[in-house]
């Protein structure tokens, strides 16, 4: 005899170990949506000051893999009826033979579905690289997603800044930022908790509000990443799962593996992380505002903001000519 | 879905390991079954594992409960649910770091 679900008489399609629950799909997908919609609540993304007449401005980061497609589909879902949410898809085209076509494809397959403005931005076009050729290049001695994070930061910020948005929402899910929360904290790398939580991690009331740049959140931080996955295998939400071929992060994938053998042997050690994180990392923030913080001036380039003369951006592209 | 009877133990591998009878209990040798493993994307296979759950089948291709599901029929089952089909679809769901 199959399975049951924990609420129901169905079978079961997945166990989460770390609740002890039993979920058909049904249950499975009320059960991921109301954690994405409760987390929204928690940080306080809708505020009370939106209205029909002034609505916020929702830009979701859509690389067409399925952290993003899910959280676009359920936001699509959710609020494409409530007039105080204007939802944005920006999508980038770093310039990866094979693996970006395919991803962003699947990324248009999306929107076509859905209600949801779509904006697709190229590295080519902003910078006149592609990342196969700057990880040839390697001019600054840095792995790729190094320099790729580089220019990814500075066109979401850039555009989310363009199209007026509130906030800028991805895709991270409980595995990215238990990970995340690790490698800060096994790196004893303060300093970064404390950025992270004013960055994306802290409820938006709770945070320090820096003018230059447009917030961020992660309404997907309370799912494990196999969840989403499962999801979107479910209800068919288009997603593109290959990798990325020039990862090379080695910590981080030491780091997931230590990880997801806690959470196999003690399950909810995910969720444990992230809690003790997030607090640990308030505290630093606390911290870490009392104190002076560099000053923010524009590049002498292209004038984003940068604690030096230059941002690091300019500096790569300024290498690459060479 | 019908609960799969038992298959009697193959002569075969009684044969096989005729010298490990004189201390290998009958009841441990009914506690192996063979189970038909498609991985999507990869080879079909067989894989020998003790009675036990979907998440032994996973953990016998090299797999975990946190990037794969079990596939019974197209249908996911959860990884704790007792193994009751010989032959089960497994899909990656997660890849990469």
């Amino acid at each position: 005899m199959a399975m049951e679900c924990s609420k129901c008489d169905q079978p079961a399609v997945m166990h989460a170990a770390y609740s002890g629950a039993h979920l058909c799909e049904t249950h499975f997908r009320e059960s991921v949506e109301r954690r994405i919609r409760k987390r929204i609540r928690t940080d306080d993304l809708l505020p009370s000051s939106a209205t029909p007449e002034e609505p916020v401005t929702w830009v979701i980061g859509l690389s067409g893999g399925k952290d993003s497609t899910v959280l676009t589909h359920v936001l699509a879902e959710t609020f494409e009826a409530d007039p105080r949410v204007e939802l944005v898809a920006l999508s980038i085209h770093e310039g990866i033979a094979g693996y970006r076509d395919e991803s962003l494809e699947v990324a248009r397959e999306l929107v076509a579905d859905l209600d949801v403005e779509h904006v697709t931005v190229e590295y080519e076009s902003e910078y006149g690289v592609r990342m196969d050729q700057v990880a040839d290049a390697d001019p600054l001695d840095m792995a790729p997603c190094a320099y790729c994070g580089v220019f990814r930061r500075d066109v979401l910020s850039r555009y989310a800044d363009d199209l007026d948005a509130d906030v800028l929402l991805t895709g991270h899910n409980l595995d990215d930022e238990a990970e995340t929360a690790l490698m800060n904290f096994l790196e004893g790398d303060v300093a970064q908790m404390a950025k992270h939580y004013d960055a994306s991690l802290g409820p938006f009331p709770e945070r320090r509000e820096e003018p230059a740049f447009v917030p961020r959140a992660k309404p997907l931080r309370d799912i494990p990443e196999k969840e989403i996955a499962l999801y979107a295998h479910l209800f068919d939400v288009p997603s593109h799962i290959a990798e990325c071929p020039h990862s090379t992060e080695s910590f981080r994938g030491d780091i997931q593996d230590l990880m997801l053998s806690l959470e196999e042997t003690h399950p909810g050690t995910r969720h444990s992380i992230l809690a003790g994180y997030e607090d640990l990392a308030a505290m630093a923030a606390d911290r870490y505002r009392g104190e002076t913080t560099s000053e923010l001036t524009p590049c002498s380039t292209c004038g984003s903001p940068t604690t030096g003369d230059r941002c690091r951006k300019c500096e790569i592209l300024d290498s690459l000519a060479d | 879905m019908p609960t799969q009877t038992h298959t009697p133990t193959n002569a075969d591998t009684v044969r096989t390991r005729a010298a490990d009878i004189l201390i290998i209990d009958n009841a441990l040798l009914r506690q192996y079954m063979r189970v038909t493993v498609d991985v999507v994307g990869e080879k079909t296979r067989e894989v020998e594992i003790p009675e036990g759950t979907y998440a032994d089948v996973l953990d016998a291709v090299g797999l975990s409960s946190h990037e794969a599901s079990v596939l019974v029929e197209g249908r996911p089952v959860p990884a704790d649910q007792p193994i009751e089909s010989r032959t089960v679809t497994v899909l990656q769901l997660v890849k990469g770091g």
